[in-house]
């Protein structure tokens, strides 16, 4: 595992919805980098495609063209290289969301290990890790609860563990800290950072938190598609 | 006479379990629409088609064991308080099962529909 490893590699990707008169162009041209333990945020206004962009990383919508190899392996070129991806996205990412998207009828622990089931994990190993990373994220004493039951930044910490559960190092966050005040926000943030150096990950995060802005490693800004600078 | 209330009561018979069953349908499709986000989740995440329609399925199935019991239940207990009652034998109850069985997972059907459709961006954004 080389500290530097490019884990996240789009090369001339564009997206378009449409055609004709309703074309819209939602990416165009855009390349990006980025590298085992790396922070980065995806910034512009509302419609400047930073969220396809964040869709397109994560093998949830197609791009129109380009390249996109995700840890090493090559996933999209014009088409689809891989035809399992929802396994794809099991095996090499992690989400998380804007609202934290816990399933309500299950524990905190369950939610965890739910992903480790979905990878045939055996349910007592899926438990196991599942209290290892709540205790890790310090939420183990919550492990028996139910969302509904979570602070807002307990239910961000146990949507994180479940981001973690398989051992991506491919991180992506729609927005993660939307949902807290600025102290939570902080400290999730500096969660996320810990966790990219420690699991050699990277963490690309779509956000408008400017109070957050001081925790990325690069901002990237996209324009009407493109990206503005990096 | 006798084959008369037998036609009257499979006609009944016949309407209850075709209403049953479109309530059960609209009972499960009206639950997966509002689990809709939770749906495009397990699906981002990674989860199946056969997870979804496994949960799906099961929540139908359970819907129905549940309402075969309160059923069996309530006519045990109020039976003999009609004057004038029909013969319900163990057979009967375990075709009833198996035709709730039946209609739950025709019913279910609908609710999969539903599913199925959800893309998985719908998990993301607020």
């Amino acid at each position: 595992m080389a500290p530097n490893e490019i884990l996240i590699d789009v090369h001339g990707v564009a997206k378009h919805f449409g055609k004709g008169e309703t074309r819209v162009d939602a990416l165009r041209d855009v390349g990006l980098q980025v590298r085992a333990g790396e922070v980065i945020a995806l910034l512009g206004p509302s419609g400047s495609g930073k969220t396809t962009l964040l869709n397109v990383i994560g093998c949830i919508l197609a791009a129109s063209a380009g390249r996109v190899a995700l840890d090493g392996e090559t996933v999209f070129d014009g088409e689809w290289l891989r035809h399992d991806l929802r396994r794809l996205r099991l095996d090499k990412i992690g989400f998380i969301f804007q609202t934290h998207n816990l399933l309500p009828f299950l524990t905190a622990e369950e939610n965890v290990a739910v992903v480790l089931d979905l990878a045939s994990w055996s349910t007592e190993k899926a438990r196991a890790r599942a209290r290892d990373l709540l205790d890790y994220l310090e939420v183990d004493r919550r492990a028996a609860a139910k969302p509904a039951l979570l602070s807002g930044g307990e239910a961000q910490r146990v949507a994180i563990a479940r981001a973690l559960a398989n051992r991506p190092r491919i991180i992506l966050a729609d927005e993660p800290t939307a949902a807290l005040d600025s102290k939570r926000a902080g400290l999730v943030m500096d969660l996320l950072r810990k966790l990219a150096a420690e699991q050699e990950a990277c963490i690309v995060t779509v956000t408008h938190d400017e109070k957050i802005f001081d925790r990325f490693d690069r901002l990237i800004h996209l324009r009407d598609g493109r990206l503005a600078d990096a | 006479m006798v084959d008369l209330a037998r036609r009257q009561i499979g006609l009944f018979l016949g309407i209850l379990l075709s209403v049953s069953a479109v309530v059960i349908a609209l009972i499960i499709y009206t639950m997966t629409m509002e689990k809709l986000k939770q749906i495009a989740t397990l699906k981002l995440i990674g989860a199946p088609d056969r997870t979804i329609i496994g949960l799906i399925v099961q929540q139908a199935l359970i819907l129905g064991a549940t309402g075969w019991g309160i059923g069996l239940t309530l006519v045990l207990v109020v039976k003999d308080y009609f004057p004038r009652r029909v013969v319900l034998e163990p057979f009967n109850v375990m075709v009833l099962a198996g035709i709730i069985f039946a209609v739950c997972i025709v019913a279910s059907g609908l609710g999969v529909r539903a599913a199925m459709k959800v893309d998985p961006p719908t998990a993301l954004g607020g």
